[in-house]
C-alpha cells in the first residue's frame, strides 16, 4: 500500500526540523527548521553558495538528510512513496540531449511516475500533458524539437514537464536565472496563473525580481543556515537583517552587502 | 544472385543473425547516444572478449560465457559510473583493456585458438553462426526489444534527465542497470556477424544518421532501427560477394550511409537558405 499523506489548505506539505543536508559526509546546510503549508508561495532567497539548492535537493530526496527530520504531506520522507506530488523544475539551461525530442515527448516524461511500466498512454495522460503545455503557452510548439526553442522556452518546457504529473507542490530552482527580461515576464505570468489556481510553490532565487508581486513569504539562506523566515519586506537589501521576523538564527550584519538580495526596485 | 546467397545454410543463419543485431543494436544505442555515452558499448565489447576466450578455452558454448562476462562487466561499469567518482574513468579504462588483453591471451592458449578465429570474434564472419547460436540470439533479441521498446518512455526519461527522474520517484539505478545488461546482451548478439570491436558502431551510427533528419525521439528510434536492419543485412550479403569480414562491411556501409545523409542534409539546408534569400528581405 502506498503512503499518501494528507493535503488540505493550511496543512503542512513540507516540514524540515533541525535538518542537515549535504553531499558525501559533509553537510552543506545545518539546523534548518522550515515548514511549507498548502497554498503558500515561498521564495528561498540568498546569494550563490548559501545552500538554497541544497535545501530543495534535500526535500526532493536528491541529497541525503544527515540530521533532523523531513516529512512530506505529514509522512516521514523515507516512508513517502508519492514523490510525483512534488513537481520539480531543476535549474538547467538546456534540455537538449544527444537525440532529438519534441516538447510533447519531454513533457510526457513528467507523467511517468503515474503510469505503469509497459502501459500505453491513456487519454487522461494525453490531456494532462497537453494541458501542461497549454499552461506555459507552448501549445503551438508542442510538436517542435526542443533544440529549436529559445532558452526561456526550454525553461517553460521544464515547468510543463513538472506540471504534467499534476503535482500538489511545484519546487523550482532559479526559474528566472539566465532568462532575458521578456521571457522572465512570461515566466512570472505563468507562475501567477499557477498561484491563482491555488498551487503551492517553493521557489529558489538569488533575487526576487519579477517574482516579488506574488510572493507571500521569504526564507533567507546564508552560509548554510536560515537567517530570516517571514513575509517579504521592502526597504533595501538590509531590510531582512533589521526586521528579524519569523525564525531567525544568526546574522552577520557587517557583511550584509554581500547578500545581494536585490530588493530595491528594479532588480534586473 | 539472391537465390545463390540463400542456398547456403551458413548464409541463411548469418542473415538471420544480422537481422536480429541490426534491429537490437540501434534500439539500445539510442539511449547511449542520448546520454552521451556512445563509447560505452565499445568497452563492453572489450570485456565480452574475455568471456568468449574463456568459452573457447573451456570448450563450452562461447556465446553463453561471453554473455556472462559481458553482463558482469556491464553491471560493474554501471555501478562504477553511478558512484560518480572521478577515478571511475580510469577504472573503466583498466577494465576495458584488462578484458580485451586477457581475451587475446586466453584465445591464443586455447586448443582450437587461431589468429583466424580471434579475427572472427573481433570483426565478424559470415561462416561462424551455428544453429544453437541463433536460438540464443533470437531469445536475447526478443528480450532486448521488449525492454527497449516496451519501456521506451522510462528509458527516455532516465536518459534525458536522470536527476529529474530520481526526484519523480523512478528507480533510476534499476533502469540504468537494466540498460547496461541489455547493452551487454546486444554485444553478445553481435559476436558472430558484427564482431566485438565493431558492435558499438552499429549501436551508434544508425542513430547518428537518423537524427540528422528527425525532430522527435520516436521517429529517431524507428528510423535508426530501419537503417540498422538495412546496413546489417546488406553488409552481410555484401561480405559474401566481396569476401570481406561481415562486421567491417556492415560498419563501412553504416558510416557511408551517415556520410551521404550528412552531405545531403547540409546541401538541402544550404539550398533552402539560398531560395529563401532570393525573393526579398527575410523577416527576423
Amino acid at each position: 500500500m502506498h503512503v499518501t499523506g494528507t493535503v488540505g489548505p493550511g496543512s503542512p506539505v513540507v516540514e524540515l526540523r533541525g535538518a542537515a543536508v549535504g553531499y558525501g559526509d559533509r553537510p552543506v546546510i545545518r539546523d534548518i527548521d522550515f515548514t511549507l503549508t498548502a497554498g503558500e508561495v515561498v521564495v528561498l532567497l540568498g546569494p550563490n553558495g548559501a545552500g538554497k539548492s541544497t535545501v530543495v535537493r534535500g526535500i526532493l530526496g536528491l541529497a541525503p538528510l544527515m540530521a533532523g527530520t523531513l516529512s512530506l504531506f505529514g509522512v516521514p520522507a523515507d516512508r513517502f512513496r508519492d514523490r510525483h506530488r512534488l513537481g520539480y523544475v531543476p535549474q538547467r539551461h538546456t534540455i537538449v540531449g544527444g537525440v532529438p525530442s519534441t516538447v510533447t515527448e519531454v513533457v510526457a516524461s513528467g507523467r511517468l511516475a503515474l503510469r505503469r511500466p509497459f502501459a500505453r498512454l491513456r487519454p487522461h495522460d494525453r490531456e494532462a500533458v497537453a494541458a501542461a503545455i497549454g499552461v506555459v503557452g507552448l501549445s503551438d510548439r508542442s510538436g517542435a524539437s526542443v533544440a529549436t526553442l529559445s532558452g526561456g522556452q526550454q525553461r517553460r518546457v521544464l515547468i510543463a514537464r513538472a506540471l504534467a504529473a499534476e503535482p500538489d507542490v511545484l519546487v523550482m530552482d532559479e526559474p528566472t536565472a539566465g532568462v532575458d527580461a521578456a521571457n522572465q515576464e512570461i515566466l512570472a505570468a505563468t507562475l501567477q496563473t499557477l498561484v491563482q489556481g491555488g498551487r503551492t510553490l517553493l521557489l529558489v532565487a538569488h533575487e526576487l525580481g519579477p517574482l516579488e508581486r506574488m510572493v507571500q513569504r521569504v526564507a533567507v539562506m546564508r552560509d548554510g543556515r536560515m537567517t530570516y523566515d517571514g513575509p517579504p519586506i521592502s526597504g533595501g537589501d538590509g531590510a531582512y537583517h533589521r526586521e528579524r521576523q519569523g525564525h531567525v538564527h544568526h546574522l552577520d550584519l557587517g557583511r550584509r552587502a554581500e547578500l545581494g538580495l536585490g530588493l530595491t526596485g528594479d532588480t534586473r | 544472385m539472391t537465390g545463390e546467397l540463400l542456398q547456403y545454410g551458413f548464409m541463411q543463419r548469418a542473415l538471420i543473425a544480422a537481422l536480429l543485431v541490426g534491429l537490437t543494436a540501434p534500439s539500445v544505442g539510442v539511449y547511449l547516444v542520448q546520454r552521451r555515452l556512445a563509447l560505452i558499448g565499445d568497452g563492453m565489447g572489450h570485456v565480452a572478449l574475455a568471456g568468449v576466450a574463456l568459452g573457447v578455452l573451456t570448450s563450452t558454448q562461447p556465446v553463453l560465457t561471453a554473455l556472462g562476462a559481458a553482463v558482469a562487466g556491464a553491471v560493474a561499469i554501471e555501478l562504477m559510473r553511478a558512484s560518480g567518482r572521478s577515478s571511475g574513468d580510469v577504472a573503466l579504462a583498466i577494465m576495458f583493456y584488462g578484458g580485451i588483453a586477457s581475451g587475446v591471451v586466453l584465445i591464443s592458449r586455447a586448443p582450437g585458438g587461431t589468429p583466424a578465429n580471434l579475427n572472427a570474434y573481433l570483426f565478424g564472419a559470415i561462416t561462424t553462426t551455428s544453429r544453437a547460436d541463433l536460438v540464443v540470439f533470437a531469445v536475447l533479441a526478443a528480450l532486448v526489444l521488449l525492454a527497449t521498446l516496451g519501456l521506451a518512455p522510462r528509458f527516455f526519461a532516465v536518459s534525458n534527465d536522470e536527476e529529474y527522474a530520481r526526484a519523480a520517484g523512478l528507480p533510476v539505478l534499476g533502469y540504468n542497470l537494466l540498460l547496461a545488461v541489455i547493452t551487454a546482451a546486444t554485444v553478445v548478439i553481435s559476436m558472430r556477424v558484427v564482431g566485438l570491436l565493431l558492435i558499438s558502431a552499429l549501436m551508434v551510427v544508425p542513430v547518428a544518421t537518423a537524427q540528422l533528419v528527425t525532430g522527435s525521439f520516436r521517429t529517431t528510434v524507428l528510423l535508426s532501427l530501419g537503417i540498422g536492419l538495412v546496413v546489417a543485412v546488406g553488409g552481410t550479403a555484401g561480405s559474401y560477394y566481396a569476401d570481406t569480414p561481415s562486421g567491417g562491411s556492415i560498419v563501412v556501409l553504416a558510416v557511408a550511409t551517415f556520410a551521404v545523409t550528412s552531405v545531403a542534409t547540409r546541401l538541402r539546408s544550404a539550398l533552402t537558405r539560398r531560395t529563401r534569400e532570393q525573393p526579398g528581405p527575410v523577416p527576423g
